[in-house]
């Protein structure tokens, strides 16, 4: 799947802006951001349910997304059903919407609620189920045609921890089986512990892109001195500062040398504690979304 | 191609399952045919009763002239006799007759009906006739006395003989007083003055009642009265009864239509000229109602046309305010999931109107014996040909044709419309010009009926809004080459609105404020979505 100078506007309102992505197959890809960063355009338009405004956007090759929408599984965030209708047949319309033949859907939507544990709810009406199983049988109608690209918007909310665990694991199931699953969530957790790789959005832009290994390799190192956050002034190698009191934590550019950095903070100041650590995906979201700004009163720009 | 019309086809067939496996959709199908038999078998009841039950109203007769109302009530006498020997010997007869009956039947075959009227009114007319006088050794005797003591049964047998609603009271000389406490007390409708000189004047003639917008006993008092005062006159100009009913004849011309002329044995219609319109028949009242069909099928187009969109409208609105339509777009087009959608409510419509046309036809399907047994008016109605005059092959063809067009024109408006609006109330607001569009040709129904080919209706059926109601109602009188122009430009004109509502719909359907506006339906359709 690919992303190149992906761009949507809304009027005035530009949700995406010149967005570039690979995302590669089999993998889990995680869309992050905060709310109205352009995650959910950049899903629909990744479905076909949207077009962008300029730049293209490839799906397995094809120019055009409905050429194989039948390979893609879209839930969207906010999950909704048809309340009258049966929860066997929910799955099933979906899944002959999808091209499969009635018989094939009911094997495979069968197959499904035993999986997902909600077998003795079949003949029941969508409206008898509580919000977390209304969700699993949405979950369900995405993957009854077994698409080979998964688009999950917010997956996991409105899940308890069981649930929360039995869709981590259909995801995994469908990477191992070669499938792709893009997903956003705002659990950070969730997302540095499931996906391969994340861009993380901001006002449309991609602010960070690419393996969580890579994204977290920036050091974070954590200092407890006795003076002020001005010692830190005009150091080089440092990409940003914030103090609470005497403790102070330092953002390290990682293609900088730490021992000369450590040498320098040492000749300015009587250092109490050090602690040099791997930056949490967390820390990395609140760091490049606007964390810093919110604390502004104790933190300063290096 | 294939795949996209199963989808279609999906959408369609569940819309239609979901709609039709609720009890609501039944009992309100049901109900409006329901309600129709209802009214219609409360109304025979109800004239029926009042055939028979109606209070009767009473009035009084103050008659200062030379015995003009003693004329006049000899004269209702007269024509309630005559109205009850008429219903009698053209009555088939019934085992449960009683004998007089019988003979009254016989003898109307034998004796001319003037003839009895006049000796029975011999017996019969006022001053009060005495009973105790008459003999029973005439027929005219015997019906007389029968008449005097059966007035319940008479008004049963023919319940437009005068006492069946009025009575005169006899009593005599009440004074002024006492008829005015008497209509205050709502005893009497009302009191004739009749003047003296009332043969050749009206004045001071007047007739008091209490409710002066009840003018029927004043209009049905009237009739006797002139006839009386014509009949004097006559015979004061020595004009005998039958010339003064020639003189008295109203003009009057035949409702009929024409039928196909008679062929002789080569197959050739006459050519003589036309004398007295032998290819011609007469129109009966259920023809006359098979006339006004195209209105009633337009009335149920457009009937059906707005419930139809309106469900329409409801059902995308609902579905966009709870994300399904996110899903179903993830795997149709916008156009599949709105003619989908189109195709399910029409599909609901079709089944509404199905359920309608069996209940309908019931009576048909049991047999028409069956159904006359209950009811005669249906009977009479099966054999009127209206029932070939409402199912004209030429209306149910184009009903369905202007249905497809009117539907699908109004429905892809409002699903458009739906797709911007985030709840129902605003999308009712959004449609109101629409509806208030769509109405003109309902109100304008009876006089489109009324000049079929006139301006106001040919151009009518040219705006694409007005024109499946329109030309339901005139299609009749449309000729075949406007009627191809109006069918292509509809069609066009349709295609046209399904194009636009694609463009707002696709766009639409993921905004998530407040409407769009008409200016803002505009932009929405330009760009990408």
């Amino acid at each position: 799947m690919t992303f190149e100078e992906t761009r949507k506007k809304f009027g005035t309102l530009v949700a995406l802006d010149r967005l570039s992505l690979q995302i590669p197959r089999g993998s889990v890809y995680g869309f992050i951001g905060p709310n109205g960063a352009g995650k959910t355009t950049a899903m629909r338009i990744l479905v076909g349910i949207s077009k962008p405004t300029s730049g293209t956007i490839k799906v397995f090759d094809a120019d055009d997304v409905k050429d194989v929408r039948h390979l893609i599984g879209y839930l969207p965030e906010e999950k909704g059903l048809y309340k009258r209708m049966r929860v066997i047949d929910y799955i099933v319309y979906f899944g002959r919407l999808n091209g499969m033949r009635k018989k094939d859907a009911i094997t495979k939507a069968k197959a499904l609620l035993s999986e997902f544990q909600l077998l003795e709810w079949e003949k029941e009406k969508c409206q008898a189920l509580s919000k977390g199983m209304g969700q699993k049988v949405q979950l369900m109608a995405t993957l009854v045609h077994d698409p080979i690209l998964m688009v999950l918007d917010e997956p996991f909310s409105g899940l308890d921890p069981v649930n929360v665990e039995v869709v981590r694991s259909i995801i995994l199931n469908k990477v191992k089986e070669n499938s792709t699953v893009i997903l956003s969530t705002h659990i950070m957790e969730q997302a540095e512990s499931l996906c391969d790789a994340v861009v993380l959005i901001n006002k449309g832009k991609a602010v960070l892109e690419g393996p969580i290994d890579e994204i977290r390799k920036g050091d974070v190192v954590s200092v407890d001195h006795d003076g002020d956050v001005s010692v830190f002034d005009g150091l080089q190698g440092i990409v940003s500062v914030k103090q609470i009191g005497r403790a102070a934590t330092l953002q390290v550019d990682p293609e900088f040398d730490l021992q000369t950095l450590l040498k320098t903070i040492f000749e300015r100041t009587k250092v109490t504690q050090f602690n040099a650590n791997s930056a949490s995906l967390h820390e990395i979201f609140i760091r490049e979304v606007g964390g810093s700004k919110a604390s502004s009163e104790t933190t300063a720009d290096a | 191609m294939l795949n996209r019309l199963y989808s279609v086809w999906l959408i369609a067939q569940r819309d239609w399952l979901e709609a039709t496996s609720t009890k609501m959709f039944w009992l309100g199908a049901l109900l409006m045919p329901v309600i129709t038999l209802i009214l219609a078998i409360f109304g025979m009841f109800a004239a029926t009763l009042i055939g028979t039950s109606v209070t009767v109203g009473s009035y009084y007769v103050v008659d200062h002239s030379d015995g003009l109302g003693l004329e006049i009530r000899n004269e209702i006498l007269r024509t309630d006799i005559t109205n009850f020997l008429n219903v009698i010997s053209k009555r088939q007869p019934v085992s449960e007759d009683e004998e007089i009956l019988t003979e009254i039947r016989e003898a109307t075959q034998t004796t001319a009906l003037p003839d009895l009227v006049n000796t029975c009114m011999e017996l019969l007319e006022h001053p009060q006739p005495d009973l105790t006088t008459i003999t029973r050794d005439t027929l005219a005797g015997r019906f007389s006395i029968w008449w005097e003591n059966n007035k319940d049964l008479i008004v049963e047998l023919a319940p437009e003989v005068s006492f069946a609603r009025y009575e005169e009271i006899l009593t005599p000389n009440l004074t002024e007083q006492e008829l005015i406490s008497r209509l205050k007390r709502e005893q009497i409708l009302g009191y004739f003055i009749i003047p003296e000189g009332f043969i050749n004047s009206n004045e001071n003639a007047k007739f008091v009642t209490e409710s002066i917008l009840k003018q029927d006993l004043s209009n049905w008092y009237e009739s006797f009265a002139t006839r009386v005062i014509q009949n004097k006159k006559f015979a004061e100009s020595d004009i005998s009864r039958e010339t003064a009913l020639w003189l008295l004849q109203r003009a009057s011309f035949q409702t009929s239509k024409a039928v196909e002329p008679p062929r002789d044995s080569a197959g050739r219609t006459s050519s003589t000229p036309v004398s007295a319109g032998d290819a011609t028949k007469e129109v009966t009242v259920w023809e006359t109602v098979g006339e006004f069909a195209p209105a009633v099928y337009q009335y149920i187009l457009w009937f059906l046309v707005f419930i139809g969109a309106t469900i329409l409208m409801t059902n995308t609105v609902e579905e966009k305010s709870t994300k399904l339509v996110e899903v179903l777009l993830s795997d149709l087009d916008s156009v599949q999931l709105m003619d989908g959608k189109l195709l399910g409510s029409a599909l609901t419509l079709l089944t509404v109107v199905g359920l309608w046309i069996f209940l309908i036809s019931l009576p048909i399907i049991l047999g028409s014996n069956v159904a006359v047994s209950f009811l005669p008016q249906v009977g009479e109605f099966l054999q009127s040909g209206a029932l070939s005059s409402i199912f004209n092959p030429l209306f149910v063809i184009n009903f369905v044709i202007f249905f497809i067009l009117g539907f699908a024109f109004y429905g892809y408006s409002l699903s458009a419309l739906g797709s911007v609006c985030s709840n129902i109330r605003e999308a009712q607001m959004m449609a109101t010009p629409i509806n208030l569009v769509a109405i003109v040709p309902l109100i304008l129904m009876v006089p489109i009926a009324l000049d079929k080919s006139g301006t106001l209706p040919t151009i009518m059926s040219y705006i694409p809004p007005f024109t499946p109601f329109v030309m339901m109602n005139i299609v009749a009188e449309v000729a075949w080459t406007n009627y191809l122009l109006i069918l292509v430009w509809m069609t066009a004109c349709t295609l046209g609105v399904r194009w636009l509502a694609k463009k707002i719909y696709t766009k639409g359907i993921l905004l998530e404020n407040k409407p769009a506006g008409i200016k803002g339906l505009v932009r929405l359709v330009g760009g990408t979505n």
